[in-house]
């Protein structure tokens, strides 16, 4: 992991031409101060440049700095948020705003009813397209673990990274204490890898994010899921795993039996118990 | 578009928002299936005080916008209540508060909404249960926690007009380019349904297909519900209808847990 060369106040280089961009979100939790990551990556090819995801815009000074910090004078030519949700889209006004050419990629239906003005800058792509950044490939996959079923993930051939939106949202702190469903981690942990984090990454604390946020995956057996993305590891010889909400994944070995035991710990303290919920379970607030 | 009143009684709830049309480019609508749906926000009006459900999408901000003008009186405390922390439900928070004052956002799920100056207010409840609320001064409503769902949800009833505002359920009804609802087809309902939760055929164990299936036949089916108001989707007018079309999902649903089975 390259980390000690050629850094950023707003943005961690992970390899070659990729950067970690984005910011934390904040909680108080019984035990004291939470983050959550929000993040976005920056992909810089020599050619084109492209953002995977945008960022939250409570971030959007620090993804604009972050981008502009590694891009200098160059342009960012595509942005592409891997679902319509306003973590992972919510900084594309802002983007287009900073970068007039930009256009966005990826599972673009709806976007022109949420910015109609941006609607002649939406380019389609699907699974199995590919977009050439020069010297390095944007493939685009399907996601195997989300939420919107509009979920794209992608794959950088240069860093032989996998950019994987909602999926592995690698939480390495819990706190029952906390009303929150998001993968958190503690001050001082943020923009560190699971490498970095060490013992602190354990299926328990991973369990916790995955069945408070993906509701789905508590009722449902994604062991099939998880034999297509093992495949896939497998076949791009996958290096890192870049959640958007959570520590990137530099021991993908570790990540994929970390995130596999979390689901399968979520499924099997769930499935089957969703029937007696709603007995006298009305209340005033 | 004019508002649409929906509900019983003197204080029914106002349909806010326009039209778009459906098809392949937008990702709620199933395959092979074009046509028109309304974009919903809601407004819950009871004397000095106002909920608006959702805000709609931003290609009828100005619409929506002008439409809350007519319909609140100055002075008019205004809540808002987002059933999702998705795009069609709060994209529009930050055109509503440069021209009105908004006193609190509730929202639920989700780890950001796009709130400008008004006290963001996470809520959270129970899967299968309820929570009634007063959301503005003096104007209660019932926070339900279906368990028809995707990401976290609130479906919003308004008990005084009888009105259920069902977010991403009951999303089915396609209407003509001048917003007159096409006749309701069981096929459309089940399409709509199966995209959005595709995920519930693949639960592993029936009985929690069937406790989905079961809660929306006693939340909606058996329940006195005037009308219902889905985000996306002409509203269901009319206690047959909404009972007709309840029992269609709710057996619908039931239906998956047994193929599962």
């Amino acid at each position: 992991m390259p980390h000690d060369e050629q850094q950023h106040e707003d943005a961690r280089r992970l390899a070659d031409g990729v950067w970690w961009l984005g910011g934390c979100l904040r909680a108080t939790a019984a035990s004291g101060p939470v983050h959550y990551h929000v993040s976005t990556y920056l992909v810089v090819g020599e050619t084109h440049a492209v953002l995977i995801d945008s960022g939250d815009p409570a971030h959007e000074a620090a993804v604009l700095r972050g981008v502009a910090e590694v891009l200098g004078e160059r342009q960012l030519d595509y942005v592409l948020p891997t679902h319509p949700e306003i973590p992972h889209a919510g900084n594309i006004p802002a983007l287009v705003a900073a970068y007039p050419g930009l256009r966005i990629v990826g599972d673009v239906r709806d976007y022109h009813l949420y910015w109609p003005h941006l609607a002649d800058r939406l380019e389609p792509l699907a699974p199995g397209d590919v977009l050439d950044i020069g010297g390095r490939s944007i493939e685009v996959h399907a996601a195997h673990i989300r939420d919107l079923h509009n979920t794209l993930w992608a794959f950088d051939t240069g860093s032989r990274m996998l950019f994987v939106s909602d999926g592995f949202a690698f939480i390495h702190e819990f706190d029952e204490g906390l009303d929150d469903d998001e993968p958190i981690h503690r001050e001082g942990q943020c923009r560190l890898t699971s490498r970095e984090l060490g013992d602190a990454v354990t299926v328990e604390a991973a369990a916790y994010g995955a069945g408070r946020s993906l509701y789905w995956t508590r009722f449902v057996d994604v062991s099939a899921a998880f034999e297509v993305i093992e495949r896939l590891l497998d076949e791009r010889d996958v290096r890192l795993i870049g959640p958007a909400h959570g520590a990137v994944i530099d021991d993908v070995a570790q990540g994929l039996r970390v995130a596999l035991g979390a689901h399968r710990k979520v499924f099997g303290e769930s499935s089957g118990l969703m029937a007696p919920l709603k007995e006298g379970v009305g209340r005033g607030a | 578009m004019r508002p649409q009143l929906l509900g019983d009684g003197p204080d029914p709830v106002a349909r806010l928002g326009g039209l778009t049309t459906v098809g392949p480019d937008v990702s709620w609508c199933p395959p092979g299936v074009a046509g028109w749906q309304p974009v919903s926000a809601y407004l819950i009006r009871r004397g000095g005080s106002a909920v608006l459900v959702d805000t709609g999408v931003a290609m009828h901000a100005d619409e929506i916008v002008a439409q809350l003008r007519a319909l609140l009186a100055p002075g008019t405390r205004l809540s808002v209540v987002l059933t999702r922390t998705e795009m069609e439900c709060c994209l529009n928070l930050p055109a509503i508060e440069r021209e009105l004052a908004v006193d609190r956002v509730w929202y639920t799920g989700g780890i950001t909404v796009p709130v400008t100056h008004a006290e963001a207010h996470r809520v959270n409840v129970d899967a299968g249960a309820f929570l009634d609320v007063e959301a503005a001064p003096g104007l209660e409503i019932r926070l339900h926690s279906p368990l028809l769902r995707l990401l976290p949800v609130l479906w919003v009833g308004d008990l005084a007009s009888r009105t259920l505002l069902t977010s991403d359920s009951f999303s089915h009804l396609l209407t003509d380019a001048s917003g007159t609802p096409r006749p309701y087809d069981a096929a459309t309902l089940r399409a709509f349904h199966d995209l959005k939760f595709g995920w519930i055929a693949d639960a592993v164990a029936p009985e929690d297909i069937a406790a989905i299936g079961a809660h929306v036949r006693e939340l909606v089916a058996e329940q006195d519900w005037a009308a219902l108001g889905p985000t996306y989707g002409a509203p269901v007018v009319g206690r047959d209808a909404v009972r007709a079309q309840a029992t269609d999902l709710a057996t619908y649903l039931e239906g998956v847990g047994r193929r599962a089975a």
